[in-house]
């Protein structure tokens, strides 16, 4: 027959879009590029690309916005009626484990990667790893503060990458306290093995030893470690190397930059968006359409009520919209100054033998940049309540209320369409932690699911 | 097509020897009908063998007879055979065609083989019955025309993809669409569409170039075909010219189409006076109930006046006409064929910005170089642009449109232009007015444009190397060119997200490059006929893509990419697969009576893992044609009587081109390369495998004058290639892997009437019936949910796409609550059927079943001199259909202000009414989550197609010189008969369907009503 010599090579045909896993690490320059998908895994709109820091300040939301669009996964987390299946959910989930796993990937094969890359490559890769499974934890367990973490679960810990379809496992959750552990000792590495640039001008858009540092001390925060809390941030805030953007708007507004906008001196760590890569899910559900987003999410008066006149922070609202996500090309920022000095602020106060002068200078950091005189606060109590207000005007839809919630114990309430408070939810609530999502839990049997679902 | 495919064969099978005889008869056969010459008549002497001729291309013949020859027998297949005593020098004859149905030529795979001698089951449509049927592409011409054959168009958009299933899907994750075959090559029917709607290649086949479509629906038939049999073959046969005269025919119709139903919508004071009582009932002030109000009513007032009151819909309708020119030259002498066609089809939808536009060109040529070689070629090439419209999920696609409000003016009178252009405070469109993006603005501000060229084509070969024995070689290729370019303007910025434009433009080569090799045996030993075929088939398919994106455009006058500042993406891709195979068949017949056929094909694809790289699939049937039996001939009633039984393996491999291999893609980080693992190799991964066994029965009474053809069939399929849920703490979230089993079972039949074969007049009917029940039988405890809301779903025990949500119990009459019954399992087969107004406690039951109980098709056709009258009517029953779109327009504006369909006026209002509409309640939430509550019954019975012709009579002809003329009016989906609350119950979203999300209507546009009138004359 007419093909009859050969056939056997015309059956042969390779994938050219994609790559086989066997060519696919072969060298440190293969590895190290396995490391920037890491961050393009991180920077999945599931994960810190947006919804990981959306979905979680929906369902903690006491009425200060409204999504009220056709996404229903978003209507029930602002509900707090969290469905089993709400596909945003799974997308933490999901986004988080593949980062992960391609984490896992890198820290597999570090042998391929030249001595002299090697320890950023590793430190980098435990930086994600480690900032992503303290972000699951707290998303998926039970606050540190609200019972037991030894016995608490939180999300499985996986250290290895699977590479056969035999080597796929049906995990059991670890918990709380296991995940931090491993996410502390991830960041550890992270903050010894990688270096920084005090010039700003220098610095990659990648994990450097402050942002480890930043993770760190947001972990000892919420583990009420306040020393430990107060020394990260101070390692960050007294190196010098970062400094707040001098108008608070600047930090968000980059309307020069319209195809990719350049980490500013305030930024720690910034999931890098470009006109050609990522997806700013954040300007997806806050901003309107003239801005390319889906004008979904609706700002109520209650929320701008929190500003004191004269704060600068509140000219960043247009219509009925924020506007700090209004560039659709803009990075998505995961960590900056200003939440480290509120970060140090707080623990400085809570700390054995507190610092009340050390905490009032970082908050008038803070207020001063927003063009507001100093803090009138000077009791411990006066400065924390202090903390707490600056925290909800400085860095709202940026993913931090929920944590901040359960720190400081306080509740919530879902509300009707015209922003009346419906039902409360205390801070220990089960309905305020995420519930496995169900195809995970159909997927693997030893998962067991959290109470309330 | 019977007289011209029976000459080739017979030049092939029959060998005049002619010696020196003592006499020379001569004569002439004609068809007895028309006149017209016949020729490959096989002329043989009665109880002599070796001599023989055939009758040349005017229908003569000329053979030299012995002394004592007494008979001339004249045999030609689709004819009767006749006798004529030899009495004279010059015998002429006329052969009537054989009224049995039975004696059908039918195309198999690599061949062809009478329906008498046929084992496997195998439907026909003739190409004469769908030509000029003005419809975008050949499936829906052939919907309700077959038994076992299930076609569903998704919308009423041109040009769309179509959804056929023989005899049921096969598969959960793989494709279930069939292998389509033209003139013996595989084409290509890959989606390219890059709008998310996707398209249909088989678009740029000419209907009126077709001769035949033969659909192979068992394994016997099928099997030939290998791996991608499992979900039926098309085989597809282009016309060829006939020896004789050159004929031109030339045939052109215009008309003009409608939307078939459209779904009811409120007008201005229902809108106006329902929204109030649900803004008061969902909390709202009555300032902002009025606010909002005011704000749709483009700040003015006078919705209080109902002065506005816009018909969305009426909108996006405009006048559609079709048209389509066809030039046909046919003839040849006996040595040379050639039919030319060439075709202008202009087709604009009843939906603005939606046409088709379409040149096509066939020339199909054959010559007998000598005694021992046939060459031929056949050759198309098309050109077809569509202007398409966004999928049926974009707020921008024309179907959306129902969702603004009736007090929203077209044109806003503070801008004088289009509502949503611009807002005068920003100078930008406008953001909250109206109430959703107005999808007149892409339509005046965008386009998108696919544009295919295909070129599709083939050369053959056939050697006659020994008097049983040839060899036939044929290669081809499909060539398929599609781009796609669009534009959208700044005024769809709430829409784009872009507020100066964007652009995409793609291009996409695929090439499939295909050669069959085969012998072909034919003998007959004694009372033993043996027809076998065996040989090779390579095919290769290569698709190179490109596209690029941009946003940034100077203004609205540019738009091409070269003017577009942000380029925000471009890629370049190659995918490609390859199938190395051979393939054997031997049809053995035993006296008339006892038919055997084994078949069978070992396929090599390049898709699969390296462990399991060939597949085998083998087929056997059996036939006894008891009709042929002695105890059968005392009778006249029973004219035909076969029984026939299959069983065989078909394989089905439409996964994509990798999914064995492991994986690892790019992906940019802000300008910076980086990969990670997408995908984990499974080396040991293989074909889906159907075994199917099918059981019929051909029945001919009154000498043919009434045909049946009863199946039973029950294709069990294994392996499935199923996308497996695994736990995404391992990085991924699916495998592909061979789990699962599913089967399909079903009974079919199509019963063939001459009702009246008369003088003047004949009426024919013909009726077919089919039922299939598809059923998961193992997915190894795994819930896969379609796209939209899930609702429909693969559940084991259950038919693929099942209905599977809360089970909705109407309005709680004390307060208007949607309530639904709670269904918690009892044990022992019961469930709790009392109510719940709490969503969550209500557990998720099967609702409803998307496949239809049976389809059934009815034809009539009725000619009385000149004219001729025939009507199809199809009919799909049982089946239900999920409105996607009820969550936001069905939901007494508990989802939002949409505008709401009329039933809606049904709402509770106050305690102690009864009634199945909850309360209205703006953004309430109340009854908005999937529930049977959107779920209506989808059986509809429909007047598929009508055609009145009338043929003008030769005494006319003769006057004006003209071959033949004919005048006709047709009407296609003229009427529908069906309680489908929606618009047309002919939908499947083309945003969400797919194998498992069936009978899903997503703001779907509605199939079109087409009524045309044609000419058709022959010089």
């Amino acid at each position: 027959m007419l093909y009859n010599t050969g056939c056997q090579k015309q059956l042969d045909i390779k994938p050219q879009n994609s790559v086989e896993s066997n060519l696919a690490l072969k060298t440190s320059k293969d590895v190290e590029g396995v490391l920037i998908g890491a961050y393009t895994a991180a920077g999945l709109r599931g994960l810190y690309g947006g919804r990981l820091q959306s979905t979680t300040d929906f369902l903690a939301d006491d009425g200060d916005f409204q999504y009220q669009g056709t996404f229903s996964d978003y209507t029930e987390l602002d509900n707090k009626k969290i469905t089993v299946d709400n596909a945003f959910v799974e997308g933490v989930w999901d986004s988080g484990f593949n980062t992960i796993g391609v984490c896992n990937t890198v820290l597999a094969n570090l042998n391929l990667v030249v001595a002299a890359d090697k320890a950023r490559v590793e430190g980098e890769a435990k930086f994600l790893r480690g900032m992503t499974y303290f972000d699951l934890a707290r998303a998926f367990g039970k606050a540190w503060n609200d019972g037991t973490p030894t016995t608490n679960l939180a999300v499985p810990l996986v250290l290895t990458p699977t590479t056969t379809i035999a080597g796929i496992q049906k995990v059991k959750r670890n918990t709380v306290a296991e995940i931090y552990a491993q996410a502390i000792a991830d960041l550890k590495v992270a903050e010894a093995n990688l270096t920084n640039d005090a010039d700003p001008s220098a610095r990659t858009p990648y994990a450097d030893s402050f942002a480890a540092s930043a993770v760190l001390a947001r972990i000892y925060l919420t583990q009420q470690n306040y020393a430990l809390a107060e020394t990260e941030a101070s390692k960050i805030i007294e190196s010098g190397a970062y400094s707040l953007v001098s108008s608070f708007g600047s930090e968000f507004q980059h309307p020069t930059q319209a195809t990719h906008v350049f980490n500013s001196t305030e930024d720690i760590f910034a999931i890098q968006i470009s006109a050609q890569s990522g997806f700013n899910a954040l300007n997806e559900v806050y901003a309107s359409s003239d801005f390319a987003g889906r004008g979904e999410t609706i700002i109520f008066d209650q929320h701008l009520a929190r500003y004191e006149d004269g704060d600068d922070r509140k000219n960043e609202f247009y219509d009925v919209f924020t506007s700090k996500f209004n560039n659709t090309f803009g990075n998505v920022i995961t960590i900056r100054l200003a939440e480290i000095y509120l970060i140090r602020a707080e623990a400085r106060i809570l700390k054995g033998g507190a610092d009340l002068i050390g905490a009032a200078a970082d908050i008038n950091v803070i207020r001063n940049r927003a063009k507001l005189a100093n803090t009138t606060a000077i009791t411990g109590a006066e400065l924390l309540a202090a903390v707490k207000k600056e925290r909800r005007v400085e860095l709202p839809f940026e993913g931090q209320r929920l944590a901040d919630l359960k720190r400081y114990q306080e509740s919530t309430h879902s509300i009707d369409g015209d922003g009346n408070a419906v039902d409360t939810f205390v801070w220990n609530s089960p309905k305020l932690i995420f519930p496995i999502p169900k195809r995970e839990m159909d997927a693997n049997s030893n998962l067991i699911q959290n109470a309330g679902y | 097509m019977k007289k011209n495919l029976l000459t080739i064969l017979l030049l092939f099978s029959c060998i005049s020897f002619v010696f020196a005889q003592n006499r020379v008869i001569t004569g002439k056969v004609t068809d007895q009908k028309d006149g017209s010459p016949l020729p490959g008549v096989s002329v043989t002497v009665k109880g002599v063998s070796g001599i023989g001729t055939q009758t040349d291309l005017n229908g003569g013949y000329s053979l030299s007879v012995p002394a004592t020859a007494k008979t001339l027998v004249f045999n030609f297949l689709g004819y009767t055979p006749a006798e004529v005593a030899i009495n004279r020098l010059v015998i002429n004859l006329g052969l009537s065609v054989d009224a049995k149905q039975l004696t059908e030529v039918v195309v198999v795979g690599y061949g062809t083989q009478s329906r008498a001698s046929l084992t496997g089951s195998v439907s026909k449509i003739k190409g004469a019955d769908i030509e000029n049927i003005p419809v975008p592409s050949l499936e829906s011409a052939i919907q309700g025309r077959t038994p076992g054959v299930y076609i569903q168009a998704q919308n009423g958009k041109l040009g769309q993809g179509i959804q056929v299933r023989i005899r049921g899907a096969s598969s959960v994750s793989a494709g279930n669409q069939p292998l389509y075959v033209v003139d013996g090559l595989p084409i290509t029917v890959d989606d390219f569409s890059s709008n998310g709607a996707s398209t249909n290649p088989l678009v740029d086949l000419n209907q009126n170039d077709i001769e035949s479509i033969d659909i192979l629906k068992d394994a016997s038939a099928a099997a030939i075909y290998g791996s991608r049999a499992s979900n039926g073959v098309v085989l597809i046969t282009t016309k060829k010219g006939k020896a004789g005269d050159t004929k031109v025919t030339y045939n052109e119709y215009y008309g003009f189409s409608k939307p078939t139903r459209e779904r009811q919508f409120l007008d201005a004071q229902q809108y106006v006076t329902l929204l109030r009582l649900a803004g008061t009932a969902g909390g709202y002030s009555t300032a902002s109930i009025e606010a909002r109000l005011k704000r749709y009513a483009a700040g003015s007032d006078n919705y209080k006046t109902y002065a506005v009151n816009t018909n969305w819909q009426d909108q996006i309708t405009q006048h559609a006409p079709v048209q389509n020119y066809n030039l046909v030259l046919s003839g040849g002498n006996d040595k040379t064929k050639f039919y030319i066609s060439g075709t202008y089809n202009n087709q604009k939808a009843f939906t603005i910005g939606n046409a088709l536009n379409q040149y096509s060109l066939r020339t199909n040529v054959s010559n007998q170089a000598n005694k021992w070689l046939e060459v031929g070629a056949n050759l198309s090439v098309s050109r077809t642009k569509n202007f398409r419209l966004d999928n049926d999920d974009a707020f921008s696609t024309p179907g959306q449109i129902v969702a603004l409000s009736p007090i929203t003016p077209t044109i806003d009178p503070r801008t004088g232009l289009t509502s949503g252009a611009l807002d005068l405070t920003t100078g930008l469109p406008n953001a909250n007015f109206p109430i959703y993006f107005n999808p007149l603005l892409n339509s005046q501000n965008s386009y998108f444009n696919t544009t295919d060229y295909r070129n599709l084509g083939n050369v053959y070969a056939q050697v006659k190397l020994l008097r049983s024995l040839s060899f036939r070689s044929e290669v081809g290729v499909d060539i398929l060119n599609s781009s796609e370019d669009n534009y959208t303007g700044a005024l769809t910025s709430r829409n784009s997200g872009t507020p100066n434009g964007s652009g995409f433009n793609s291009s996409v080569t695929a090439v499939n490059f295909n050669t069959n090799n085969f012998l072909q045996f034919i003998t007959d030993i004694g009372k033993s006929s043996i027809n076998a075929v065996g040989g090779m088939t390579y095919q290769r398919q290569q698709n190179d893509l490109n596209s690029i994106s941009g946003q940034q455009f100077p203004s609205d006058a540019y738009r091409k990419l070269n003017a577009s500042a942000n380029i925000t993406a471009g890629s370049s891709t190659s995918t490609a697969y390859s199938l190395l195979s051979y393939f054997a068949r031997a049809n053995y017949k035993y006296d008339d009576k006892y038919l055997l056929t084994l078949n069978g094909r070992i396929d090599g694809s390049s898709r699969f893992g390296t462990n399991h790289r060939y597949g085998f699939f083998p087929a056997a049937s059996v036939g006894w044609v008891i009709s042929q039996e002695e105890f059968m001939k005392k009778q006249q009633l029973v004219s035909d009587l076969k029984l026939r039984a299959s069983y065989g393996l078909t394989g089905n491999s439409e996964i994509g081109n990798f999914p064995s291999r492991g994986l690892f893609s790019e992906f940019g980080y802000a300008g910076v390369a980086g990969a990670r693992p997408t995908q984990l190799a499974n080396p040991d991964l293989k074909w889906e495998t159907s075994a199917t066994a099918d059981l019929g029965l051909d029945v001919g009474f009154f000498n043919g004058r009434l045909t049946g053809q009863f199946d039973v069939y029950l294709r069990k399929t294994k392996d499935l290639l199923l996308n497996v849920q695994v736990p995404a703490t391992s990085g991924f979230t699916t495998i592909t892997q061979n789990l699962g089993k599913l089967q399909n079972k079903g009974f079919e039949l199509q019963i063939d009437s001459k009702n009246i074969v008369g003088n003047g007049v004949t009426w024919s009917t013909s009726f077919n019936f089919s039922i299939n029940r598809n059923k998961i039988t193992d997915l190894k405890g795994q819930v896969i949910k379609g796209a939209g809301d899930g609702v429909n779903r693969a559940v084991e025990g259950q038919p693929l796409g099942i209905f599977y949500t809360a089970e909705f119990a109407g309005a709680d009459p004390k307060n208007g609550d949607a309530l639904y019954y709670k269904n918690t399992d009892l044990g022992g087969g019961k469930r709790d059927r009392t109510t719940t107004n709490d969503y969550n406690a209500a557990t998720q039951v099967v609702v409803g079943d998307p496949n239809p109980k049976f389809n059934a098709g009815l034809n009539n056709t009725v000619a009385y001199k000149g004219f001729e009258f025939s009507f199809l009517l199809q009919e799909v029953y049982g089946d239900k259909i999920y409105n996607g779109g009820g969550q936001y327009m069905s939901v007494g504006f508990n989802n939002g202000a949409d505008n709401q369909t009329i039933d809606q006026l049904n709402s509770w209002k106050k305690p102690g009414d009864i009634t199945n509409v909850p309360e209205a309640r703006l953004f309430g939430g109340n009854g908005v989550s999937p529930s049977s509550r959107y779920l209506s019954d989808g059986s509809y019975l429909r007047l598929k197609n009508i055609v009145l012709g009338y043929n003008f009579p030769k005494s006319v002809l003769e006057k004006i010189k003209l071959h033949s003329l004919r005048v006709y009016a047709q009407a296609t989906n003229l009427a529908t008969w069906t309680k489908y609350k929606g618009a047309d119950p002919e939908v499947n979203s083309d945003a969400f369907s797919g194998n498992i999300t069936q009978n899903y209507d997503f703001y779907a546009v509605p199939q079109a009503k087409t009524i045309t009138f044609g000419i058709n004359v022959g010089f």
